[in-house]
């Protein structure tokens, strides 16, 4: 794939890249630092062959969280910038409860084991495809969908519970 | 394997259902009600998954980020990039929804006890450490915690997954009637020492068929985790 190529499937799928790392991160500026490196590193570095370039963008995207963002601990804290909390000085019952929703939201993945939240930030948030998904974790798609499901039903759970 | 609803309903919600599939999947939605309900459940959490995560949407590409692709498509002539062609992709060989059955191999009674006295065993460790954890078994052993849940006979199992010097092995074991066993492990490939790699990352599809085979249910919250470590 020559540079031009890559670069128009980086800009297509910027969005969703930037969602993925979102959804790891919990925090805009971390997330737009895992994007830049993601981004530094596609454009540096070869692509393996037989290797969908979308699934290895979000398998760099996800070894670059853990190898830098998470090594800092740099977790949706009290401090960090997040969107629901960037709200204008007139807040009332509807944008509270808004915020407690989020709030309830984010505990609830937070909480989940790690394997079921990276499905969970892949596919449903992210819109990867099951094969693709498979590629990027270099998982059988069986165990993906059964991942999947078993996220799905972990989240409902909780969700219902904090009811 | 028969899918389970779940996994059903998990596959329609992500456009993974064949024609037919989802033909059948909508005549159930309007037969059964309970089908119907963990339908309208799943969906609704999955909206506000997708509303969540869309919120960076609002906020600007930042310029750092926007120079990159810019550069990049400027100052790097085709023939210098370092971008090698790619091959077109094929069907990972792997690829199969259906299931085929694993003889499900039971090993020895996990007794692991440590030299060193002040270090603690396996069996202490799956006994009273919640998971997400590394903790060093000895000075060449690191287990990793990943989750906890029910086995269909009603016994408290974890998965975790040892790094040595000699390799790297994936198990899970139960606690019957007191006492650790191994239900299965695997070898597994583990990424350099300069590179980062989740349990999750380095899992078996050996290791997963057994969990789909024998978990009784999803893995356990960390409250519940909590209890079950208690006892």
């Amino acid at each position: 794939m020559d540079t031009r190529a890559l670069k128009s499937m980086i800009l297509a799928n910027l969005q969703d890249l930037r969602r993925f790392a979102y959804s790891l991160t919990s925090d805009v500026n971390d997330a737009d630092d895992l994007t830049q490196i993601v981004v530094e590193r596609l454009l540096t570095r070869s692509i393996p062959e037989n290797v969908v370039p979308l699934s290895w963008m979000f398998r760099i995207c996800k070894n670059a969280w853990i190898d830098e963002i998470r090594s800092r601990k740099v977790r949706a804290t009290d401090d960090a910038v997040d969107i629901s909390q960037i709200a204008s000085s007139n807040t009332n019952d509807n944008q509270l409860e808004d915020a407690s929703q989020k709030q309830r939201l984010q505990i609830a993945i937070d909480e989940l084991p790690e394997p079921y939240r990276m499905v969970i930030s892949l596919i449903i948030m992210s819109g990867l495809s099951y094969a693709e998904t498979s590629q990027t974790l270099d998982l059988p798609i069986g165990t993906v969908m059964s991942r999947i499901s078993r996220a799905r039903k972990k989240l409902a759970e909780k969700l219902s519970a904090t009811d | 394997m028969k899918k389970s609803d779940s996994e059903i309903i998990s596959a329609f919600l992500d456009n993974e259902l064949s024609e037919p599939e989802v033909a059948i999947f909508k005549k159930r939605l309007q037969e059964d009600a309970l089908f119907a309900n963990e339908f309208a459940k799943y969906s609704e959490n999955d909206l506000a998954l997708k509303q969540h995560v869309s919120l960076i949407d609002n906020v600007p590409v930042p310029d750092s980020i926007m120079n990159l692709l810019r550069d990049a498509e400027q100052n790097t002539p085709a023939s210098n990039s370092n971008i090698v062609q790619l091959a077109s992709w094929r069907d990972p060989k792997w690829l199969s929804l259906a299931a085929s059955f694993l003889i499900v191999t039971l090993l020895a009674p996990v007794v692991w006890y440590s030299s060193n006295e002040d270090s603690p065993s396996l069996a202490n460790i799956l006994s009273s450490e919640v998971s997400g954890q590394s903790i060093a078994l000895d000075s060449n052993t690191q287990v990793v915690l990943v989750m906890s849940f029910q086995d269909r006979q009603g016994n408290f199992c974890r998965e975790y997954r040892l790094s040595k010097s000699t390799g790297n092995e994936q198990a899970v074991a139960c606690n019957v009637n007191g006492k650790w066993e191994t239900q299965v492990s695997d070898s597994i490939q583990v990424a350099s020492s300069q590179t980062y790699q989740t349990a999750s990352s380095a899992s078996s599809e050996k290791i997963e068929r057994w969990l789909d085979e024998n978990m009784d249910d999803i893995p356990f919250s960390t409250h519940m985790e909590r209890k079950n470590l208690a006892k």
